[in-house]
C-alpha cells in the first residue's frame, strides 16, 4: 500500500517509465494507471508530437445542427457571432479490452516480478483511461476458453471506475482459448472500433490468427500486446527439470543444459511466426516482457491509434 | 590378446553403470510450473532424435572409456613376435636320442634341434623357470633355472646312443611345469621326430592340458636311406672253440632294398674279415682260429648319414671243447651226436668222472655230478628220460641227489603228438614232434620252479620242454622232457641233433655270456646293466672308471665296450650297442603326432616359425599407447559432446534469470 507521499513524488515523475515490480508497490490499479497515464502524457506534452486527439485547433462558424456544447461563448461575447470549437481530432473511438485471464497469465518467472495478469490488468486499465480521456468509449471483455467478464464499451471517469473494478476482480484460472472468444466478441461488437488484445498468446497459432483475421475483417482494428515473461523467454531454471502446464497439467521432463539454446529459439521462431501472420494482415503486434515499463506498450497504443482512420 | 592381470577384468562389469544409468536412472528432478511448456514440446520435438543420439553417443563414450580403462588395467597384451610373456613354466624337452646324431645337409640333426631350443631360451623372460630334459636315454636329472642356465645346458646335451621314449618324456616334462605354481606352463619338444620314439599310448603323454609345441625336423630329414648293424651272431649262436675258425654273421637293416653295403669285422684293433652283404641280409664272415679266453670287436659298414649304428660291438668267449661223458642207456642217436662232435674235436668224451659235463640217460651217473665238488669239472648235467616210465622214480632220486631242484612225472593231457611252439635257443627246433613226454615239475614241496631256472623251450601245449638253471650248490643243467630216441620225438632224426647236443655241452657259456653275445639280447645303450657279484669297477668304452657296489645296475651311456674287474682283474666285458629301433629313422606324420601326443598346440619344421609359435601366452607388445591414446581422444569426445551445451547453458545462466523458484508466481 503506497502512502500519500510516495504518490506525491511519483506524480511529478514519469511514473510510465518505472518497471513494473516497482509500479506494483505504489498501490492499486486504479493509482498506478493513473501514475502511468499521467506520466505518459506528461511525456507526451514534452515532445514535439503534439495533436493528441481532443486537443483544440481552430474556430470556425457554427452552422445548424452543430453541437451547442461546442459553442466558444467567449468568441461570441467579443463577436456577437456564433463559433464553434474545432479540435484536432474528434474520433469518439470504440475500443475494446480482450483481456486473456487463463491461469497461464498468472504466472511469473521470478518473485517481485508481478504476473502477466497484473500486467495486463494494469496496461488495459491504463489504456481505458487514456481512450476515456480522449473522449472514447471502452469496453472490457476477459477470457480464458470462455468469455468470463463483459463490459459494454462506454465512456466517463464513472465508466471507467467501473471498468477498474472489473479488472480488480478478474482473476486467472481455466484454460485459454482466445479463438473461441475472439469469435464471440467479434459476433457481439456490432459496430466497427480497435479490438486491443492483451495475452500471452500460449494458444493455438492458427486458429488464434483465424480469430483475429476475422476480426479484422469485419472492419475492427486489432491490435495485440503479446505479454512475455522474461522466463519464458529464456529457461528460468537448469538442471534436470519436470516443466509442468499449469493450464493443462501436462509435463516434459528435460535437462536444461541440452534445451536451453533450442528453447530460446523455438520462443524467437514463435515471435517470429506471429509477427509474420498478424502484420501481414495490417494486425499491429507487439511483444511486451513483463519486466518492460507500461509505457512502451502505451506508445505502441499511440502508434497504432494515429494510423487509425 | 592376453592379460597380464586378467582379474582386472572384473571391472569390466563397471560398463554397466552407464548402462544402468542410460536405461533406468533418471536424475532426480524438481517440478516446474511453466505454461510456456509448448515451446519445450515444439523444441523437444525438433530436438528428440538429436538428443537421443548425443545421449546414445555419450552412452556409448563413456562405455568405450570403461572398457578401456579395464584393458589398460588388465594390461592387455596381442600376440605377436616380440615383448614378453607372463611368467611361465618351460620344459625344453630336447630329443637327443641315437637317431638325431643323422648328418642332413652336413649338419647334425641334434644341432638344428639346439638351435631352435636357442631360440626359446632367447625369448625366454626374467620371471621363467626353464628345465632342460634331453630325451635320450639315460636320462639326467633336470634342474629348473634362468635362460642363462637353460642356454648353458641346451649347449651342454650331447647326443646320447641309446633311444629316446619321447611320450614318457613330455609325461615328465609335464609334470615338472605343472607343479611349478607359475601361471603359465608350456613344453617344448624339440626332435626328429623319429616314429620309434612316439611308441605308446597318448595316456602315456601325461597331462594334456599343458600345451606342448613340437618343433620336428622336416619329414624328408629321415628318409630310408639309413642303414645299420642290427645284429652279430657267431657260430650260429655257440660259442667259438679254440683254435677253430668260426663263422661271424652280421645282420644290416634299414636302407633302400637291393643295396649292397661293405662291412668289416673288426677283433680287437684289427680288421679280421671284409664282405659285402645286401640289406636286409647277413654278411658272413669266417674268422679265426681264435685261441681260449675273450674276443672283443665290432663289425661294421661304411659309413651313412646316421654314422651311430653302422657298427655292432660284440665280445665273445672262445672256450676249449668241453670234456662230456655219456651216461646211462643213450639212444643210437645220442651216441652218434657224441661221436661226431668227438670226432669234429668240438668235444672231448672222457669218463664219467672226469667230465666237465655229463650226458646222463635215466640219470646214469649224476652220483658223478653230485660228488664233484663245486668249482672244478664235472658240475654240469645234461639230462633226458628213458622211455619206460617205471624208470622215473629212479630218476628223480638221483636228480635229488645231485641238487637238481626238479622231478620227472608222468605227462597228463592227453598222449597224442605235440610240436615245439617257442623256444629260446640258438637251435632252431621250431616244429620238432614230441610223441613221448614225461612233465618236468619243480621238486619242492611248494611245488615252485626256482627263480635260478627258467624254460627255454615249450610245447604247443605249453608245457615246458627243455629247461636249464643252476642247482643251489654252483652245478648247471639242462633237462629235457622227452626221450631221445626217434619214437618219442623227431629231434633225432633231425638237423638240430647235433647242435642241440653241442649247445646243451657248452649251455653253461651260452647262460653266463648270452648278454654280451651280440645277440638281440645284448645290452642297449641308455639302458642299465648288472656287471658280475664280484665286480668293484667298470670301465667304459672311453676308459673312464667308475666305482661299482655288488648288483647294482650300471647305466650304459654309451655303446661300446664296458670291462668289468674286480680289483686289477677283468671278470667279462659287456657289448653295448646303439638299440635296433634308432635305426629306423621313419618319420611320425602329423596325425599320427596329434594322436600319440594329446595336447599338441602347434607343429613346426622351421625355425624362422618357431619363435612366434612358442610361449603361448605371450603378450606381445602391450598397447597401452594406444590405449592411453584412445583413452583421452574419447575422454576428450565425451567432454565436449557432454559439455558443449552446458557450457553454453552455464554461461547463459550466469547472465540470465537468477535463482528461481520452483511453482507458479501470482500477480
Amino acid at each position: 500500500m503506497a502512502t500519500n507521499e510516495t504518490v506525491t513524488s511519483h506524480r511529478d515523475r514519469r511514473t510510465d517509465l518505472l518497471d513494473p515490480a516497482t509500479l506494483a508497490q505504489l498501490g492499486g490499479i486504479d493509482i498506478v494507471a493513473r501514475h502511468v497515464v499521467h506520466g505518459f502524457l506528461l511525456g507526451l506534452h514534452r515532445s514535439p508530437n503534439r495533436g493528441f486527439s481532443a486537443e483544440f485547433a481552430e474556430l470556425r462558424a457554427y452552422q445548424p445542427g452543430d453541437d451547442l456544447r461546442t459553442l466558444d461563448w467567449r468568441m461570441f461575447a467579443r463577436s456577437d457571432r456564433f463559433y464553434v470549437k474545432q479540435y484536432e481530432e474528434e474520433t469518439n473511438l470504440r475500443a475494446h479490452l480482450l483481456v486473456d485471464a487463463s491461469e497461464s497469465m498468472a504466472w511469473s518467472s521470478r518473485a517481485g516480478l508481478p504476473s502477466k495478469l497484473w500486467y495486463a490488468k494494469h496496461l488495459a486499465a491504463a489504456l481505458s483511461l487514456i481512450l476515456i480521456r480522449q473522449g472514447d468509449i471502452v469496453g472490457l471483455v476477459a477470457f480464458r476458453d470462455r468469455i468470463v467478464r463483459q463490459v459494454r464499451a462506454r465512456g466517463g471517469k464513472v465508466h471507467w471506475r467501473l471498468l477498474l473494478r472489473h479488472l480488480h476482480a478478474l482473476e486467472s484460472g481455466g484454460r485459454t482459448d482466445a479463438e473461441s472468444a475472439l469469435r464471440k466478441v467479434a459476433m457481439r461488437l456490432k459496430r466497427k472500433g480497435l479490438v486491443v488484445l492483451i495475452s500471452d498468446l500460449l494458444v493455438e497459432p492458427e486458429e488464434t490468427a483465424k480469430a483475429l483475421k476475422y476480426l479484422q475483417h469485419t472492419g475492427h482494428e486489432v491490435l495485440v500486446f503479446h505479454l512475455v515473461d522474461p522466463g519464458e523467454r529464456d529457461l528460468p531454471t537448469t538442471g534436470e527439470t519436470r516443466f509442468v502446464d499449469p493450464e493443462t497439467g501436462e509435463s516434459l521432463q528435460v535437462s536444461v543444459a541440452d534445451m536451453r539454446r533450442q528453447y530460446r529459439s523455438a520462443v524467437k521462431d514463435a515471435v517470429a511466426e506471429w509477427t509474420t501472420v498478424l502484420t501481414s494482415r495490417g494486425i499491429a503486434y507487439a511483444t511486451i516482457g513483463t519486466d518492460e515499463p507500461l509505457s512502451r506498450a502505451l506508445r505502441f497504443y499511440l502508434w497504432k491509434r494515429q494510423r487509425l482512420p | 590378446m592376453g592379460f597380464l592381470n586378467p582379474w582386472f577384468l572384473a571391472a569390466g562389469a563397471a560398463v554397466f553403470f552407464p548402462l544402468f544409468l542410460h536405461l533406468f536412472y533418471r536424475r532426480e528432478s524438481k517440478t516446474f510450473a511453466f505454461p510456456a511448456i509448448r515451446y519445450l514440446l515444439r523444441t523437444e520435438r525438433e530436438r528428440a532424435s538429436q538428443i537421443r543420439a548425443q545421449q546414445l553417443l555419450l552412452l556409448l563414450l563413456r562405455a568405450a572409456i570403461v572398457v578401456l580403462l579395464t584393458l589398460a588395467g588388465a594390461r592387455a597384451h596381442f600376440r605377436g613376435d616380440g615383448g614378453s610373456h607372463e611368467p611361465t613354466a618351460l620344459a625344453l624337452v630336447l630329443d637327443n636320442s641315437m637317431s638325431t646324431t643323422a648328418v642332413d645337409g652336413g649338419r647334425r640333426h641334434l644341432d638344428t634341434l639346439k638351435a631352435a631350443a636357442r631360440i626359446s631360451v632367447a625369448l625366454a623372460g626374467h620371471d621363467d623357470l626353464i628345465w632342460v630334459i634331453g630325451a635320450g636315454t639315460p636320462w639326467e636329472r633336470a634342474v629348473p633355472g634362468g635362460a642363462a642356465q637353460a642356454l648353458a645346458a641346451v649347449d651342454s646335451v650331447r647326443p646320447a646312443h641309446g633311444r629316446a621314449e619321447m611320450l614318457e618324456v613330455v609325461a615328465r616334462a609335464r609334470a615338472l611345469v605343472a607343479q611349478s605354481g607359475l601361471p603359465a606352463r608350456e613344453v617344448h619338444v624339440f626332435t626328429d621326430l623319429q616314429a620309434t620314439a612316439f611308441e605308446g599310448g597318448a595316456e602315456d603323454a601325461g597331462d594334456a592340458s599343458v600345451p606342448v609345441v613340437v618343433f620336428g625336423l622336416p619329414g624328408d630329414a629321415g628318409d630310408g636311406a639309413n642303414r645299420g648293424v642290427e645284429r652279430v651272431v657267431f657260430g650260429g649262436g655257440l660259442a667259438p672253440l679254440a683254435g677253430r675258425r668260426t663263422q661271424v654273421s652280421a645282420l644290416v637293416s634299414g636302407g633302400t632294398p637291393g643295396d649292397t653295403v661293405a662291412a668289416r669285422l673288426h677283433v680287437g684293433d684289427q680288421v679280421r674279415a671284409a664282405g659285402r652283404a645286401p640289406v636286409g641280409a647277413a654278411a658272413t664272415f669266417s674268422a679265426g682260429p681264435f685261441r681260449a679266453g675273450r674276443i672283443e670287436g665290432w663289425v661294421e659298414i661304411d659309413p651313412d648319414p646316421l654314422t651311430a649304428d653302422d657298427r655292432r660291438y660284440f665280445s665273445f668267449a672262445v672256450r676249449e671243447p668241453p670234456l662230456a661223458a655219456l651216461a646211462g642207456p643213450a639212444p643210437f642217436f645220442v651216441q652218434e651226436a657224441m661221436a661226431v662232435l668227438e670226432e669234429s674235436r668240438r668235444a672231448s668224451l672222457v669218463a664219467a668222472g672226469s667230465a666237465a659235463v655229463l650226458v646222463s640217460a635215466g640219470g646214469d651217473g649224476l652220483e658223478a655230478v653230485a660228488g664233484a665238488r663245486p668249482g672244478t669239472a664235472g658240475r654240469r648235467a645234461v639230462v633226458f628220460p628213458l622211455a619206460d616210465p617205471a624208470l622215473l622214480p629212479a630218476l628223480n632220486r638221483r636228480l635229488a641227489e645231485a641238487g637238481i631242484p626238479f622231478r620227472y612225472a608222468p605227462a597228463g593231457g592227453g598222449s597224442g603228438a605235440l610240436r615245439v611252439a617257442e623256444h629260446a635257443l640258438p637251435v632252431d627246433l621250431t616244429g620238432i614232434e614230441v610223441r613221448r613226454r614225461f612233465a618236468v615239475e619243480p621238486a619242492g614241496a611248494d611245488a615252485t620252479a626256482p627263480e635260478s631256472s627258467r624254460v627255454l623251450a615249450t610245447l604247443s601245449n605249453g608245457e615246458p620242454w627243455l629247461l636249464a638253471g643252476a642247482a643251489p650248490q654252483g652245478r648247471s643243467y639242462v633237462l629235457i622232457a622227452s626221450p631221445l630216441d626217434e619214437g618219442s620225438t623227431s629231434l633225432p632224426v633231425s638237423a638240430a641233433m647235433l647242435p642241440l647236443i653241442e649247445w646243451a655241452l657248452e649251455q653253461e657259456w651260452v647262460l653266463e655270456h648270452g648278454t654280451g653275445s651280440g645277440s638281440a639280447e645284448g645290452a642297449v645303450a641308455g639302458e642299465t646293466f648288472v656287471p658280475a657279484p664280484a665286480a668293484t669297477r667298470v670301465v667304459d668304452p672311453e676308459g673312464a672308471r667308475h666305482r661299482v657296489d655288488g648288483d647294482q645296475p650300471f647305466p650304459a651311456a654309451v655303446a661300446g665296450l664296458y670291462r668289468v674287474l674286480a680289483g686289477d682283474s677283468v671278470l667279462e666285458t659287456i657289448a653295448v650297442n646303439a638299440p635296433a629301433a634308432e635305426t629306423d629313422l621313419t618319420p611320425l606324420s602329423r596325425a599320427a603326432l596329434g594322436r600319440a601326443l594329446p595336447g599338441v598346440a602347434a607343429v613346426v619344421d622351421d625355425a624362422d616359425d618357431w619363435g612366434r609359435e612358442v610361449f603361448r601366452a605371450r603378450r606381445g607388445v602391450e598397447p597401452w599407447r594406444l590405449l592411453a591414446v584412445l583413452l583421452l581422444a574419447l575422454v576428450l569426445v565425451e567432454s565436449g559432446a557432454a559439455a558443449s551445451a552446458r557450457i553454453l547453458a552455464r554461461t547463459r545462466s550466469a547472465a540470465g534469470p537468477g535463482p528461481v523458484s520452483s511453482g507458479s508466481g501470482s500477480a
